[in-house]
């Protein structure tokens, strides 16, 4: 063989690789998708049995602890917690953990609430970082509504805070700018209801919440997001979770819980001992710990996904702020890896080691650089073309038409799929955008591929690199718009 | 090898092509999908806002306005109908006394109950479910029967939604057999604990014999009291609790004495929720027990009979600084009055000072 062939035949073995890995990946988001269309549907026609509005009349439904860490969130943190108390649940209390904020988080929430100063016990039952300053209750004595005043030492340490200070069975973790649906409550802890030794962790769609109307901390209509950036990410939104984890809970192997609305089991979380302070992506890290706990245990129990309840949350609409999310993403992602690689394939840990854990090796962990590699290749083959096509090179190295029409297949079927869980959540979900919305959300999925996948892959390698080399993570600041209101 | 990179470029522009196509038809079906959905959103809303101004007036009105809007009402066929029996078999666990009557009156004057149980015969499961929360809704207490041949179905859906309904229906009968089911469903402990209590004081008998059973059960030489306690058992022992039966103090009395621990907890449970003072010798008793958690059922019962008695015990629970426990032992001692009160604040525990602050601040609100 000459060199030349050699290289041609390398050439094709690259691109048949790329091909295979592109027609993997978006074959098993596809067979995702027809899961999680089944589990929603599912779902969806047996709410009307379901009898939520008889759980106020239950002689026993489990508690719910909210825990709300806070960190300079004097903008939305009133707003946030009128409309958590508002929530429809009959025994439910709201922790506001407040991280050090040097704005007037505190102030404000004093003010609002009318807070007083109370020596409520916050035990040491998981390890905490910060100092807690001070506790305050609503008046009366009333412990429906707690602030925990505590020293800066990063979200995970609020929420271990919170859960020392949590009275209930339950603890709901949300972010302080998180909208939940009036009924989220009532639905993530049916499982627990129905289930309570089985079921040890339930978490809730996330929803962009971008340019919806808000009306006192709640969502009364959604909307498709004006800003391109925000739409993209409106239709990765509802392919990562009403796919992603919606299909995974289906075929039994739901790997994570949104840090922006997850309900734990409060004895269980202690157990583990609360969130990993020196880890990006706690949220992540917490529900792999847990079921490796599970395995390692040899305990039964189950995390689940729970398609009716939302949360909304807004996500960023400049590119500065969304390479830092995606960075801190991938790098959470990558720690989480690390520290748990001995789950991968094997037997103990069920579906979760055997089957998510290399989907998600392969398919999340790796597919940025996949897919920058695949970009590079793309590019080296622009270049042997141009050469080719010049005369600089006589011995055809590349078949131009193929690798195009390869790209415009794998272009294709990612759009499909985007295409389908848009689909799927049409079919399935109660809160109906226009038909201008929906046109908008479609040219989302072909707008996502040109120049935001290859950007966002940029940001997730290097927050690979970052979570390799154990780099100092610093947050940033999230611009925000706010919600819009209705008056 | 030209045959090859041929084929592959074939196949590729084949499954270009394939991919290229599903994408539009997809997006076509979206569009159309929302089109045609909104529009009929935008009927459906003016038709549910003329059917729920006649259900008010129907439900809600002054006797003309009632006889008209009902008039209207049933005069509706088809999917009209339809409609306006999901409407009113929706509204009737929500509404009491005449309305209630009213829409029972309108749905049953329509054959509601023959069409619910003619729905428990669906080879779909959800429309099975449909047909027993019907049957639920409306107190259909002569198909009882029916309802209770679905406990045994091979959907675990239709066998809550059939359990809720025997316990809207309030039919004695049900009894046995929702807790036999709870030996197969233990999943379904909050509703069968929903569906006996809804029963009522009709279904203490039985629910006692079930305690005494486990009782004598646990009585048995060779291994008796090793054996796990029944489920079951446990739930009745807890629904007797919340009806608050003074006839069942005898039975939990027994269990709390000869039960095995699980039976004992929910006994001692019980016994506090129904406040007889018949059941105090037990609950003394039950201080002594080797479970920690019996042990502080049975004080902050005791307290809530308003005896003092317990009031060691559970300062003792109280410094245990266990949180769970710590706090209901402090909340106990805070309902004695004073007596708990002065044993809170010679304790050192920080539990202790948490609730003497937190009563501070309601009796100061």
């Amino acid at each position: 063989m000459t060199a030349v062939e050699l290289l041609a035949g390398a050439v094709e073995v690259v691109a048949v690789f790329f091909a295979a890995y592109s027609l993997a990946i978006n074959t098993s988001f596809a067979i995702l998708t027809v899961l999680a269309a089944v589990n929603t549907w599912r779902h969806t026609r047996r709410v009307d049995f379901a009898g939520y509005d008889e759980t106020f009349g239950e002689p026993v439904s489990l508690g719910i602890s909210i825990l709300m860490p806070a960190y300079n969130e004097e903008q939305t943190i009133v707003a946030s917690v009128q409309a958590m108390r508002a929530l429809r649940y009959p025994d439910f209390e709201v922790i506001v953990v407040d991280d050090g904020s040097t704005d007037a988080t505190v102030a404000q929430l004093i003010d609002a609430f009318g807070l007083v100063r109370a020596p409520l016990v916050v035990d040491d039952a998981v390890p905490m970082r910060g100092d807690v300053l001070d506790t305050w209750v609503a008046p009366g004595g009333d412990t429906g509504l707690v602030l925990v005043r505590k020293t800066n030492g990063g979200k995970a340490d609020a929420l271990n805070v919170g859960l020392n200070a949590a009275r209930k069975e339950l603890v709901c973790m949300v972010d302080a700018d998180s909208l939940l649906d009036p009924d989220a409550l009532l639905h993530v802890a049916r499982p627990f209801a129905e289930d309570p030794t089985g079921v040890v962790a339930a978490g809730g769609v996330v929803r962009v919440a971008n340019d919806s109307t808000v009306r006192r901390g709640r969502v009364v209509r959604p909307g498709m997001p004006r800003s391109l950036l925000a739409r993209i990410q409106f239709v990765e939104y509802v392919r990562a979770f009403l796919v992603g984890r919606a299909g995974w809970s289906q075929a039994g192997g739901l790997l994570i819980i949104s840090g922006a609305f997850g309900l734990f089991r409060a004895d269980v979380v202690r157990t583990l001992g609360g969130l990993a302070t020196d880890c990006i992506g706690e949220d992540a890290e917490l529900v792999v710990r847990l079921h490796r706990w599970l395995g390692d245990s040899g305990t039964d129990g189950r995390v689940v996904f729970v398609t009716e309840p939302v949360a909304w949350t807004e996500v960023p609409e400049d590119r500065a702020t969304l390479s830092r999310q995606r960075r801190r993403w991938h790098r959470g992602l990558t720690e989480v890896f690390a520290r748990h690689r001995g789950m991968l394939l094997r037997p103990r840990y069920g579906v979760i080691g055997m089957l998510t854990l290399p989907w998600f090796w392969a398919f999340e962990l790796m597919a940025p650089v996949v897919e920058l590699a695949g970009l590079a290749f793309f590019g080296v083959v622009l270049v042997v073309l141009g050469l080719q096509v010049t005369g600089a090179v006589d011995t055809p190295l590349v078949d131009g038409w193929i690798v195009v029409v390869l790209l415009g297949c794998a272009v294709s079927y990612a759009v499909l799929v985007s295409l389908l869980a848009l689909l799927a959540d049409e079919l399935t979900f109660r809160r109906y955008l226009s038909v201008r919305d929906v046109l908008r959300a479609i040219l989302a999925t072909v707008q996502e591929h040109v120049g935001y996948r290859q950007l966002t892959a940029w940001w997730c390698c290097r927050g690979l690199i970052d979570g390799l080399r154990g780099s100092q993570q610093v947050w940033g600041e999230m611009k925000r718009r706010g919600f819009s209101a209705e008056e | 090898m030209q045959t090859s990179a041929s084929a592959s470029a074939q196949l590729a522009w084949i499954l270009f092509a394939v991919f290229t196509g599903l994408a539009l038809l997809c997006a076509l079906a979206l569009l159309a999908l929302r089109g045609v959905r909104r529009g009929a959103r935008g009927r459906g809303d003016r038709r549910r806002g003329e059917l729920r101004a006649d259900v008010l007036d129907a439900l809600l009105g002054g006797r003309e306005e009632s006889g008209q809007a009902t008039a209207r009402l049933a005069a509706r066929r088809g999917p009209a109908w339809d409609r306006t029996a999901e409407v009113l078999v929706d509204l009737l666990p929500k509404v009491r006394g005449e309305a209630r009557d009213r829409a029972l009156d309108l749905l049953r004057c329509r054959g509601a109950a023959t069409r619910a149980l003619r729905e428990t015969r669906s080879r779909r499961s959800v429309t099975r479910c449909r047909g027993a929360y019907t049957l639920g809704a409306l107190g259909a207490r002569e198909h009882a029967g029916r309802l209770i041949e679905l406990l045994a179905d091979p959907a675990s859906s239709v066998r809550r939604v059939a359990a809720r309904a025997l316990g809207a229906v309030g039919d004695e009968t049900a009894v046995e057999p929702l807790l036999t089911l709870f030996d197969r469903d233990s999943h379904l402990q909050r509703d069968l604990g929903f569906a006996l209590v809804n029963i009522g004081l009709g279904a203490s008998p039985q629910l006692r014999r079930v305690v005494l059973d486990d009782v004598d059960e646990a009585q048995q030489p060779d291994r008796g009291h090793d054996l796990p306690t029944s489920g079951a058992a446990v739930l009745a022992a807890s629904v007797l609790g919340m009806l608050g039966d003074p006839g069942a103090v005898p039975a939990l009395v027994e269990g709390v004495h000869g039960g095995r621990p699980a039976l004992v907890l929910a006994c001692v449970r019980a016994l506090g929720e129904i406040e007889s003072p018949a059941g105090l010798p037990a609950l003394e008793a039950a201080l002594g027990a080797d479970q920690h958690s019996t042990r502080i059922a049975a004080a902050t019962s005791i307290v809530a009979m308003g005896s003092a008695s317990a009031i060691p015990a559970l300062v003792a629970a109280v410094e245990t600084d266990d949180p769970t426990l710590s706090r209901a032992a402090a909340t106990a001692l805070l309902r004695l009055g004073a007596a708990g009160r002065d044993a809170l604040t010679s304790s050192g525990s920080r539990y202790a000072a948490e609730a003497v602050a937190l009563a501070d601040l309601r009796s100061a609100s």
